[in-house]
């Protein structure tokens, strides 16, 4: 997973190049003196020392740049059927009492106790529990906040340089550190039995803030059984392991922040907002949608008007309505430097800053896939070569929530040592300015234009101001993906969603449902 | 100016002597406190220390009274390297027995080797005649060290599936070291004799060919390390003979080509191997990639790899580390020791103290009075340098592992003993230049 850089055998080249490079370098330098047995042992010398800095460059390598990836390494012997993995951080692991995860109401999720001579990780809530990752000392490493987090809760200093030094000098000593989470256990237990039986992911959160209230990734990894501290437990926790591999579901993803798919219609709140910014249409700018179009001999077929006797659209029904044919235009007029601009600020394509990975997703593949013009009209509308994960879209919609700007989402609210003293606390941070405000204010209209009159509908929920949009992604196979963002509040919104079931079908249906329950669970949950 | 050279020519730095001591005291003490095995006065960690430094201090006062005018500088480099080799055994041992079930102590023996081969390094630079008598042996030198190669060959013990010791006595022996002292004893004496052939070469189309005299040894020396490579089934003995080889002939001739023919020459041997024999190819396969078997192949590899990284910048400290987890940790890889426990700063340390020694080693050879005498000191310093960066390459992955031992450093007798031999002849070396130099500017 992560690269390999030690058997990188360009690498290995790369510093025998640079030998070579400094042996002949100083070489040329004394080819001015004639050939005597001094130069030659002068040059000798300058090889030899060459070397010698070429493994001081790979000592350091070791030591400080990729300290943590070569000591954290773990493989799986594909002969031996046998894990290796670093002794030293196993029985620190083993030996050493680890930090609990908390939820947002202090209430346990994870946490460590004394089990004969080895500290064992127990679990409150497995619903909860599959949101931190699993923790392995034995077996599997670490995954998801046990992992990025692994340095606070095992009270190791961290791995930088100037932490190494400070742990060299002894100014660093400190125990572990217990993490409470943004996750409040109510709606993480709402989502995780909404996605029960489907594959796909959901996300909750504070759009003021970027605080996670939820995110739940279906099928999930259990934790409980990875945790093995002895023989019998190893055993369970291999054939536990092997069910993970061998499952063609893969749970190993975490679909919330790994899984990538096509954004379908979702996306339309970017093309969207990219044309409303850039001034190039109004809201009741009309388009012509008589049922298809053709560009440049790509025919786009249109599913998805209310009335097929009706030929004209302004831009604003064509988004409550998801058309496509309306998109592909908008998206030609946009053209393609505005929409990948819009797309960048949006985060699309970007590996959001968050407390577990999040992967990158893609605009495009290829930098000229979007000089055809047929292509830049697919990926208007959500479709083309975009890939996106939950929580791309989860922050698209929290951009239109909150004035314009994405902020940086995450899971961890504070960090406290044993005593219960808290020694730091997340700060809400701007990650993007996505577009401007009063594009912002234009898109939440059309968002809940989309909720009371257009397709999504399902989403109503009375007494609140909901917005959002749906999308139905193509998936290459028969049943579609389906999508649903969307917001809700009173006024100005308070909660955002994000939901993805994988061949879940329409958007406006499940997942639209799982959006509206999870929106009011979120407001309840959090009132005024 | 010149009175400070003279100065510092007037015998053994003491200064940098007594930090050698006084880092090697100070690890072993660190080793103790981390171990506590019992009291200390009855430890290994003291009595290893007590009888380092009195050898040591007794060399010094005997360098110093009897007028030594050798170098000033290796003696400290060497005591500190060999410093750093003994807190290693003495730290693994408990360990290795412990651990492994290693029978023997190996803290115990290091010190031994290590005394015997401090005395012996002594003996030579006082008491051994002037080294260009060995100019008029080379025949005998040659076939002596090929015979003993072949002797080896054919019976001796395999070692992890390497042919490399011979018993004699019960005594085991590494002959290929002993090899390598004849090897440069014999080129730098034929490579002098030849001395008015250089610049002359004959063209064989592109190619700027070495004049037969060089190309007949060039050739047998590549024959003699795939001998060496095949029968001994070991790739650091022949890559070392080798580079040697180059590096005597390089400073003999002056001639990059010969170099890089030679390079070639021995990558086409190489790559006959990697065709020929499985383990070589093994041996490959677990450089560019231990992690295809983790558990097999790559094993040690990725435990040395642990061990360094877990180190950090400052070590986990001597004494604190878990450097039992790499199988044959006490010679091959002394260096993931001192990364995991000394950390990168350690490891530096050794690089450091191998650029002195080098480069100290070079300068010994620059003042000597003949090219005999010049050759012969740029073969022994080559051939501790070379074997340095040979298996230091190895445990960094700029190389394949080969299984030859960190001069100084590692655990072995034969090993130490003849690297401390080479020492004793450089200073050898150094002390008749300065005496002849001397003498020159006296008469």
């Amino acid at each position: 997973m992560t690269a390999d850089w030690l058997t990188d055998t360009r690498l290995i080249m790369a510093l025998w190049a640079a030998v070579g490079v400094i042996a002949l370098g100083y070489g040329f330098r004394r080819r001015k003196r004639p050939a005597s047995i001094d130069r030659q042992i002068s040059i000798v010398s300058a090889a030899v020392g060459a070397v010698l800095l070429m493994l001081g460059v790979q000592a350091a390598r070791y030591a400080v740049f990729q300290q943590r990836a070569i000591a954290g390494r773990v493989g799986i012997d594909p002969e031996f059927e046998e894990v290796v993995s670093n002794p030293r951080q196993t029985s620190n692991d083993l030996s050493r009492p680890r930090g609990s995860i908390l939820a947002a109401d202090g209430s346990r999720i994870a946490w460590s106790q004394q089990t004969g001579n080895v500290y064992t990780r127990f679990y409150g809530d497995t619903a909860l529990a599959a949101a931190v990752g699993y923790y392995s000392p034995l077996l599997y490493g670490k995954s998801g906040i046990e992992a990025t987090w692994d340095d606070a809760l095992s009270g190791r200093g961290g791995r930088s340089l100037l932490d190494q030094i400070a742990g060299g000098l002894g100014l660093s000593e400190r125990g572990p550190l217990d993490l409470t989470l943004t996750i409040q256990p109510e709606l993480q237990r709402n989502a995780v039995q909404l996605l029960d039986g489907h594959i796909g992911a959901a996300i909750v959160l504070d759009p003021k803030t970027g605080a996670v209230w939820a995110m739940a990734s279906s099928p999930a990894v259990d934790p409980v059984p990875l945790a093995a501290v002895d023989q019998h437990q190893v055993e369970v926790a291999q054939r536990a392991w092997q069910t993970l591999l061998d499952d063609p579901s893969r749970p190993l993803v975490r679909r919330a922040t790994e899984g990538l798919y096509p954004p379908g219609s979702t996306f339309k709140v970017v093309t969207a907002s990219a044309a409303l910014q850039s001034g190039v249409v109004e809201p009741d700018t009309v388009f012509e949608d008589n049922g298809s179009i053709e560009i440049e001999g790509h025919f786009i077929e249109e599913a998805n008007r209310p009335d097929d006797s009706i030929t004209t659209w302004t831009l604003m029904e064509g988004f409550a309505y998801s058309l496509n044919v309306v998109f592909a235009q908008v998206g030609l007029r946009v053209g393609r430097a505005t929409l990948e601009q819009r797309a960048e600020a949006f985060g699309i394509g970007s590996s959001i800053p968050f407390d577990v990975p999040v992967s990158a997703g893609q605009i495009a593949s290829s930098g000229d896939f979007l000089d055809s013009k047929a292509a830049l009209a697919d990926t208007a509308f959500g479709q083309g070569e975009l890939l996106v994960t939950p929580m791309h879209m989860a922050m698209v919609a929290s951009a239109v929530a909150n004035e314009g700007s994405s902020m940086r989402p995450y899971l961890v609210q504070s960090l406290a040592d044993a005593a219960g003293k808290v020694v730091s606390t997340a700060e809400p941070k701007i990650w993007r300015a996505a577009v401007d405000q009063q594009t912002a204010d234009t898109m939440q209209a059309f968002m809940v234009d989309a909720v009371e009159w257009g397709y999504a509908g399902g989403a109503l929920l009375p007494g609140y101001r909901v917005g959002g949009k749906t999308g139905t992604a193509e998936s290459g196979s028969e049943i579609p993906h389906g999508w649903f963002i969307g917001f809700a509040g009173e006024d100005d919104p308070r909660a955002v969603v994000a939901v993805l079931l994988e061949h879940g079908g329409e958007g406006g249906g499940y997942p639209t449902e799982i959006g509206a329950q999870l929106l009011m669970a979120a407001l309840l949950n959090n009132p005024v | 100016m010149n009175r400070a050279i003279a100065t510092i020519r007037s015998g053994p730095n003491i200064v940098l002597l007594g930090f050698a001591l006084i880092v090697t005291v100070l690890g072993l003490g660190t080793v103790f406190l981390a171990e506590q095995p019992g009291p200390w006065p009855a430890s290994l960690e003291f009595r290893a220390g007590v009888i380092y430094v009195a050898t040591v201090i007794g060399i010094f006062f005997s360098f110093r009274f009897g007028r030594f005018k050798g170098d000033q500088f290796l003696l400290p480099v060497i005591v500190l390297l060999s410093g750093f080799g003994l807190i290693v055994a003495v730290r693994l041992q408990a360990d290795l027995q412990e651990v492994r079930g290693f029978q023997i102590a190996i803290g115990e023996r290091q010190l031994a080797y290590l005394i015997v081969g401090l005395l012996l390094m002594w003996a030579i630079a006082v008491f051994f005649p002037d080294p260009t008598f060995l100019a008029h042996w080379r025949y005998s030198v040659l076939f002596g060290g090929i015979l003993l190669l072949l002797v080896t060959a054919a019976i001796g013990t395999t070692v992890n599936g390497a042919r490399l010791w011979i018993s004699i006595g019960g005594v085991q022996i590494q002959t290929a070291e002993l090899v390598k002292v004849a090897l440069v004893v014999f080129l730098a004496a034929y490579l002098s004799e030849n001395e008015q052939l250089i610049g002359s070469s004959w063209k064989v189309g592109w190619f700027d060919l070495p004049p037969i005299p060089y190309l007949a040894p060039m050739v047998a020396m590549w024959g003699l390390c795939l001998v060496a490579l095949v029968l001994l089934n070991d790739l650091g003995t022949a890559l070392l003979f080798f580079l040697l080889f180059l590096v005597m002939l390089y400073v003999a001739s002056g001639r990059s080509s010969y170099v890089l023919l030679g390079l070639v020459a021995f990558v086409g041997g190489a790559l006959l191997a990697y065709y020929l024999f499985d383990r070589v190819q093994l041996r490959i396969q677990n450089w560019i990639d231990p992690w295809q078997h983790p558990y097999g192949g790559g094993y040690q590899q990725i435990q040395s790899d642990y061990a360094i990284s877990s180190g950090g910048i400052f070590g986990v400290g001597p004494g604190k580390g878990q450097p039992w987890q790499i199988p044959e940790v006490q010679t091959d890889y002394v260096v993931a020791v001192i990364g995991e426990e000394w950390g990168l700063i350690g490891v530096l340390t050794l690089l450091g103290l191998y650029a002195v020694m080098t480069v100290r080693g070079m300068l010994i050879s620059l003042r000597a009075p003949d090219s005999f005498l010049r050759l012969m000191a740029v073969g022994l310093t080559a051939s501790l340098a070379v074997q340095a960066l040979v298996i230091l390459c190895g445990v960094f992955r700029l190389l394949p592992l080969t299984g030859v031992t960190t001069p100084f450093v590692s655990y072995g007798g034969s090993s130490l003993l003849v690297s401390f031999g080479i020492a004793g002849l450089l200073l050898r070396i150094s002390d008749l230049s300065e005496r002849r130099m001397g003498a020159r500017r006296d008469g």
